[in-house]
């Protein structure tokens, strides 16, 4: 009845509550963690605490430092501190020996071991043949100079923490790239942050009349095929009239393949490589491919697909986020636009967070609420970016 | 592409870095031989161009060859050992912020590491899990964990990239990678010894 607004009684819904469950100290002590007294209170006096407790926030770096995870920064800090604190440091170490056993992962044969992260696989994995000979040519030169680069260090030999202390001297200032890297593989944390929207509305709204007219031919076409079919008749010319048309608009399919190609360049755009669902069986032709384009702060996402065959009149091809573990239902970002040239393709302002994987589905053309069929292709996060 | 010897080198890892230290350089051809591959996997993963990955496996070896002075076996296996090195110097030409100081310091780190760790139960047993138990492990894994895991291991990104990428909030992002790590612990010593689960020292 009154409308007094209540305040909910629960974190907000961006998943920031999920921080406390990491809790207790270190180590894997169950007891540990179930003793946690209360925070929530002290004396029935509410006390709001902001951010993770220090510990709290020590034992997660612990993780992120044996996973290289950390800026430069952080990672002194925790350097510092592996070598102050006997908890931390164990910490550090038995993350560590889990995190030694993951390279052996690599070498399985299983297309699919890294689900997480597309990349290269099986024999694409082999070092070319002369990286052997390399190596000891650079191992004989170091030999033949007088003095080596960096030679053994006898003080290396005492059982520690003496070269500590050089880890506790000012970070160099981080992102200075040195050139090592070719540009396009420049670290994105080292650029500035896209400026993008005075220069990037602009052209997304050009593409987007681009798009209109594309939709608008392929909407006549289908309906077309549709009447064509209805009727039955021997009109089999006209049909390959209207197909000569939309070949004719794959100048429009090259509009969309540049508002795609101007999600992907965003600095802080991540790229989701779409493979057959190996779920959906023979009803995925096996060298369809595609790439989502996924920016968080530009709010924009993007999709390319190849190798799919056109939806049947009345049908289209739907791209969706999947939630974290299955565990939530999946999310449509939109129906996607299957041009002449047998590209999908998607592009759309807003986006969801904190989802699992891309999944593409056929769907009735105006789209579903959640997926009628089983999904066809899958989409993975790219690490390459 | 380089197959090993026909007839296989019979000195175990610990005598081929003792051989390194020695100056005895077919025993870094032989270590090469063993990991050279997954060294090149893991690094290429991370940077996904070829040319790169072969330098810092070259650089990755050659680090090998000029601190086995001071490395003792006890320290970790040499194939962790190596595989730390081509992560951490992966990762660093990743992010753009090579430099020989700063790499010094991380190798340093890095021993200092797997020294602590060879105080620990689970480093015994871990050379007697096989790769497919380790996939089994992290398959197992609810998928957010697994995510931030790979994302970070293989993917070579930062904590706060995976944050961006997925729309994840940061603190979320480091709590699900030692959740995940913890659980694969657990669930890896559980196969082979599960006195591995608990802390060494924990009792005593």
């Amino acid at each position: 009845m009154t409308p007094r607004p209540r305040r909910p009684n629960r974190p907000g819904p961006d998943g920031a509550g999920e921080d406390r469950r990491v809790s207790g100290g270190y180590g894997n002590h169950p007891e540990r963690q179930g003793g946690r007294p209360d925070e929530g209170s002290l004396g029935g006096v509410p006390v709001v605490r902001r951010g993770a407790p220090p510990d709290e926030r020590a034992e997660d770096d612990a993780a992120a430092f044996v996973l290289g995870a950390l800026s430069t920064e952080e990672r002194a800090a925790a350097s510092r501190r592996m070598r102050a604190d006997a908890a931390f440091r164990r910490e550090v170490a038995e993350l560590d020996a889990i995190v030694g056993l993951l390279p052996r992962v690599l070498l399985l044969d299983d297309a699919d071991r890294l689900p997480s992260v597309a990349g290269p696989v099986g024999s694409d994995l082999a070092p070319s043949p002369d990286l052997r000979a390399r190596i000891l040519a650079g191992v004989a030169a170091e030999a033949r100079s007088p003095v080596a680069r960096t030679a053994p260090n006898p003080g290396a030999r005492s059982p520690r923490p003496a070269p500590s202390v050089r880890a506790a001297g000012p970070p160099t200032a981080s992102g200075g790239g040195q050139g090592t890297l070719p540009s396009s593989r420049a670290p994105r944390g080292g650029q500035p942050p896209a400026v993008g929207h005075g220069r990037f509305d602009p052209r997304r709204g050009a593409n987007r009349w681009m798009t209109g007219i594309l939709a608008a031919v392929i909407l006549v076409l289908a309906v077309a095929a549709i009447a064509l079919q209805v009727r039955n008749t021997d009109l089999s010319d006209r049909v390959d009239t209207l197909a000569a048309q939309v070949t004719q608009t794959s100048r429009e399919s090259e509009a969309l393949r540049n508002e795609v190609a101007l999600v992907g360049s965003q600095s802080n755009a991540s790229s989701w490589v779409l493979n057959p669902n190996t779920a959906a069986g023979d009803a995925v032709p096996a060298d369809a491919t595609g790439t989502v384009f996924y920016s968080y702060r530009e709010e924009s996402v993007a999709a390319e697909i190849r190798g799919l065959p056109a939806p049947a009149a009345g049908q289209a091809y739907q791209l969706w986020y999947l939630g974290v573990d299955g565990s939530e239902a999946p999310r449509s970002a939109g129906v996607m636009t299957y041009t002449a040239d047998g590209i999908a393709f998607f592009a759309t302002s807003g986006v969801v967070r904190d989802f699992q994987q891309f999944a593409v589905s056929l769907e009735p053309a105006a789209g579903s609420e959640q997926p009628t069929t089983t999904p066809i292709l899958i989409g993975t996060l790219s690490a390459a970016g | 592409m380089q197959d090993g010897p026909a007839v296989r080198d019979s000195r175990s890892d610990e005598e081929l870095l003792a051989d390194i230290r020695a100056r005895d350089d077919s025993a870094l051809a032989e270590l090469y031989d063993r990991y050279g591959r997954m060294a090149f996997s893991l690094s290429y993963r991370i940077l996904g161009e070829r040319g790169v990955a072969e330098d810092v496996v070259q650089e990755a070896f050659l680090a090998v060859w000029r601190r086995a002075a001071g490395y003792t076996p006890d320290r970790g296996a040499a194939r962790s050992w190596l595989m730390a090195i081509t992560h951490n110097l992966s990762i660093d030409r990743r992010r753009g912020r090579y430099r020989r100081e700063l790499t010094d310091v991380q190798l340093d780190d890095v021993e200092f590491r797997l020294a602590t760790g060879s105080e620990d139960v689970f480093t015994h047993v871990s050379s007697s899990i096989e790769a497919d138990e380790i996939r089994g492990a992290l398959r197992d894994l609810p998928a957010e964990q697994r995510q931030a895991i790979e994302l970070a291991f293989f993917g070579g990104l930062s904590h706060q990239e995976i944050a961006d990428r997925t729309g994840t909030p940061l603190g979320t992002v480091k709590g699900r990678m030692r959740l995940g790590l913890r659980k694969l612990r657990t669930s890896l010593a559980d196969l082979h010894d599960t006195s591995a689960t608990t802390t060494p020292g924990a009792t005593t």
